[in-house]
């Protein structure tokens, strides 16, 4: 699964303490590679879209761009009071297809000329009803950035001005798809909300920018689409700006700046803060590298344990203060003792927690 | 004249290269730029090309299901049309196709070259290339 782009920033927003992925993110390293180059180990568990997905998804981007992107014109032009016939489309990746080079500079400075229009005051049909892949881009310094491209950005009459949307095969069912990849789906939309906003207020444009997206999913039959959804996406901007602090931070500590500094991501890995939690297992390649990693402390017990017992808390003090092999350190502490032997003879393994059992 | 060979459409507003999209280099600028209404009409242009081709050369091609399959995704993008699986209704799609051109068509062409004149005004306007990116104002970047 690539790390580029706004699916590495929304990595990043899911867990910004973790320096190792977003060092990871700032390299651009493929995961697997990187966990057999860490572990010496082939990697053997689940990862990434299952074909059929990727496939279907791309289908279903195809099928919504086809005929001049009839349908998406379709499903798009009641929402912004247009007749679906007389709007004007321009498909950037035809315009500058992938196979070039400097794709994502020179898409983004025409997306510059059309924004530049906007700031002029032209309306479509003088700037087009609907761009397909807009290049947007979020500074990580003075001279570098992370390119985004939403999947299309509508015109919308009200504001002046346009709002980005997402294309997503997941289908809807009751009102909505499942909640998992809406979350993330929400996140890349937040980096490319946010990608505009700052493209917006470049010209000028601060009022008409919202942080809002367009989303269009499946509906459940074949790849027809559903209707599309409007969302705002105040929190997500604001988690993606704490990912682009963290994602400046580490670029800098590390002096990682890019996908040539790959090697160097893999070099230091051992050195770098990890932050385990729940989530990881659902999203990263080296979730059980890192388990191995945080092994003998609370961590390793799940989000509630941590929270309960603090992240550096090794197993063997638990057990000790739940046994009263060990003085408490402080109040605090003394209190979790009498709770956990509470529980543990709630439960019934006073043994375990002696170590007997 | 010059052998005519291939170069890439342009943008209407200011002549930017189109790279997929091919034309021949002896048509006008007129032909060779994509206005607001352009995608439509191409849209249109061909369906009703495959659609003809499906009606009248039905022992033409070595597989005619490629023609009818082709014609048919076309015309999924037509105005108020449902296409169904094996139902290829080509006369209908051919039908609404031309009525459409011809609402559009002059319009479109209309835009093209008033966008032509205005592009031909442009420094830097090369007849067959546009104007190349290198060559247009960088906003901010």
């Amino acid at each position: 699964m690539s790390l580029s782009g706004a699916r590495g920033l929304a990595r990043i927003s899911q867990n910004p303490r973790c320096d190792l992925q977003t060092a990871m993110v700032i390299g651009q390293v493929d995961e697997i590679e990187f966990y057999e180059a860490l572990t010496k180990r082939q990697f053997e568990g689940e990862y990434g879209e299952r074909i059929s997905a990727r496939r279907r998804g791309n289908k279903f981007e195809a099928s919504l761009h086809q005929n001049n992107a009839a349908e998406l014109r379709r499903i798009l032009a009641p929402r912004f009071g247009y007749d679906p016939e007389r709007m004007y489309v321009r498909n950037l990746a035809d315009e500058i297809p992938d196979y070039m080079t400097e794709v994502h500079r020179n898409r983004y400075v025409r997306m510059m000329r059309v924004f530049a229009d906007v700031a002029g005051g032209y309306e479509p049909p003088s700037v087009p009803h609907l761009l397909i892949e807009p290049q947007l881009r979020l500074p990580v310094s003075d001279s570098r950035f992370v390119y985004v491209a939403p999947d299309f950005a509508v015109f919308e009459p009200a504001t002046k001005c346009y709002v980005v949307g997402e294309e997503k095969s997941m289908i809807v069912r009751a009102g909505s798809p499942d909640r998992v990849d809406l979350e993330r789906t929400r996140r890349q939309a937040g980096a490319e909300a946010l990608a505009l906003r700052l493209l917006g207020d470049q010209l000028n444009l601060f009022e008409r920018v919202r942080d809002r997206a367009i989303f269009v999913f499946s509906s459940p039959f074949d790849i027809t689409p559903h209707q599309p959804v409007e969302e705002y996406l105040h929190a997500e901007v604001s988690e993606i700006r704490r990912a682009l602090e963290r994602y400046r931070a580490v670029s800098e500590e590390l002096q990682v700046y890019g996908k040539e500094d790959g090697k160097k991501v893999v070099a230091r890995a051992h050195q770098l803060g990890i932050n385990f939690q729940n989530s990881c297992l659902s999203s990263c390649a080296l979730f059980y590298n890192c388990k191995d990693r945080v092994s003998n402390t609370a961590v390793v017990l799940g989000d509630e344990a941590k929270d309960a017992f603090g992240g550096t808390t090794e197993l063997e003090h638990l057990y000790a203060l739940a046994d009263g092999t060990v003085e408490a350190k402080s109040a605090e502490e003394g209190a979790l003792a009498v709770r956990l032997r509470e529980t543990a003879i709630l439960l019934g393994v006073e043994d375990l927690c002696s170590g007997k059992g | 004249m010059p052998t005519p060979s291939l170069s890439t459409a342009l943008t209407a507003e200011r002549g930017e290269p189109i790279m997929k999209l091919v034309v021949r280099t002896d048509w006008s600028v007129g032909q060779r730029v994509v206005a607001a209404t352009t995608g439509g009409v191409r849209h249109l242009l061909l369906t009703a090309r495959l659609c003809k081709l499906a009606i009248s050369k039905r022992n033409h091609f070595a597989d005619h299901n490629v023609l009818l399959h082709l014609a048919a995704a076309h015309a999924r993008g037509l105005p108020n049309t449902v296409v169904r699986y094996k139902e290829n209704d080509l006369e209908a799609w051919l039908d609404l196709s031309l009525e459409l051109i011809r609402a559009t068509f002059r319009e479109d062409e209309d835009a093209r070259e008033r966008a032509a004149t205005r592009l031909l005004t442009l420094p830097n306007f090369h007849p067959v290339c546009g104007v190349l990116d290198e060559h247009l104002e960088v906003i901010g970047v």
